[in-house]
């Protein structure tokens, strides 16, 4: 059975150039920083909000028994 | 080709269940933490956001989740509504003092020996906002300043604020615990804690009406009145004072923005009771202006020189509000809810009972 033959990545004079733009500092600290620690801070903070207001919740008691296996 | 497709549905499974454990392990981090911290994270909810949570009670000499020594803001301590205070030092009353009572219209604040900040209701937590240093003063007012005055209040809550605030009564037990610290740091004024009772009707009318309204409000034994408005500060002209006598009705208006939204406001209107004026501008209680929190709690060198030469003097009475000894009188107002100041060493001549504590009252709520 014939496989279909991946043609080679050519590299396109736009892509280039978007390779080659220099990303301006806000946009890496956007990207990098602020994005990603509004998002995972915000689910460890929504985490400590069930664990605070709901102790005898399902979820609170999952967890805290599967921190007690350790 | 069965291996093939399970190598490719092993490599599914990994790219997407390692994330997916990740964010789930990340969230249970969080869970378990707030479950550790549950104390503080819901005393912070309480006291900075104004959320209607209960704070769990501490256990003493059990760390049950809450009782966290890393919580951002210590939940209020509470001690047994039974057993008095054993930490206080003794206190001597000089028993041949005046009686103040039974000399109606005119109560008197007692003088006392030094007592603990601490020893008003059963509030032990610092005062959120910071309280400057008390600056040296003259060798009179120093005199003045190291005899403590014990000035009994009764604290009126507007219906607004009870509305808004479920624990309207730790909130106001709170805030006379806050104000008197910084006045016995500075005026050597022990505020005492007589009774906290919702204050039907005035809200959205003047001070003039406001004060009108207190004036008619029983007094309980009380030497001052403090009507708690949820209305902001706004300053205002000071309130006519005679020269022999202190004011025996106050109202205080609100800071919104602030952790203690009444502190500033009940200093201010207490300043005002005990014959300071009102001063232009920030850097004092008894400023026209609201403040932010960043500022440490001061009071202007003339405000506190006349807060120190009147401290001694009579509080304002009425005729009809003579000293309410029994303790029927709280009853008969269907609205209220009374409570006595805690049995001190200093005893009074009226009879009272313990102050409930903080989460009893908000247990009751």
């Amino acid at each position: 059975m014939a496989q279909p033959t991946r043609l080679p990545a050519h590299a396109s004079s736009s892509d280039d150039a978007e390779s080659a733009a220099p990303q301006s500092r806000l946009a890496w600290l956007l990207g990098w920083v602020v994005t990603p620690t509004l998002f995972f801070g915000g689910i460890f903070l929504a985490g400590a909000y069930v664990g605070a207001n709901h102790p005898d919740g399902w979820v609170t008691s999952s967890v805290r028994w599967v921190v007690g296996l350790f | 080709m069965t291996s093939s497709r399970l190598k490719s549905l092993s490599k599914l499974a990994l790219l997407l269940g390692v994330p997916v454990a990740l964010l789930l392990g990340l969230f249970g981090a969080g869970v378990h933490c707030g479950y550790q911290h549950r104390g503080g994270i819901l005393a912070f909810e309480r006291d900075w956001l104004g959320m209607d949570v209960e704070v769990p009670p501490v256990a003493p000499g059990r760390p049950e989740p809450g009782a966290s020594p890393v919580s951002p803001t210590p939940p209020v301590t509470t001690q047994p509504v039974t057993t008095p205070p054993v930490t206080t030092p003794p206190v001597t009353t000089p028993p041949v003092a005046t009686p103040p009572v039974m000399t109606p219209p005119v109560t008197t604040p007692e003088p006392l020996a030094p007592v603990s900040p601490a020893a008003v209701g059963v509030v032990t937590e610092p005062s959120p906002l910071a309280i400057a240093e008390a600056t040296p003063l003259p060798a009179d007012l120093q005199a003045s300043l190291a005899q403590p005055v014990r000035v009994r209040v009764k604290v009126l809550v507007d219906t607004e604020l009870v509305e808004r605030r479920p624990d309207w009564i730790a909130y106001a037990q709170r805030h006379v615990a806050w104000a008197s610290q910084v006045l016995e740091r500075q005026v050597g004024v022990h505020l005492e804690l007589r009774g906290v009772v919702v204050w039907p009707g005035p809200s959205g009318s003047d001070t003039a009406a406001l004060l009108a309204d207190l004036q008619n409000r029983e007094r309980d034994g009380a030497d001052l009145l403090i009507g708690l408005s949820s209305r902001s500060f706004a300053g205002g002209p000071a309130p006519a004072v005679a020269e022999d006598v202190n004011l025996g009705f106050v109202v205080a208006g609100a800071n919104p923005g602030s952790r203690a939204p009444h502190l500033r406001g009940m200093l201010h209107a207490i300043g005002a009771a005990l014959g300071a004026r009102p001063v232009i501008g920030p850097g004092t209680f008894m400023g026209d202006v609201l403040i932010n929190d960043r500022s440490p709690i001061d009071l202007d060198a003339d405000s506190r020189r006349r807060i120190l030469e009147r401290k001694g003097l009579p509080f304002q009475g009425l005729p009809e509000a003579a000293p309410a000894e029994d303790e029927a009188a709280p009853e008969a107002a269907a609205d209220e809810v009374e409570e006595a100041a805690p049995s001190e060493q200093h005893q009074s001549h009226q009879p009272h009972r313990p102050l409930p504590s903080v989460k009893d009252k908000d247990e009751e709520l």
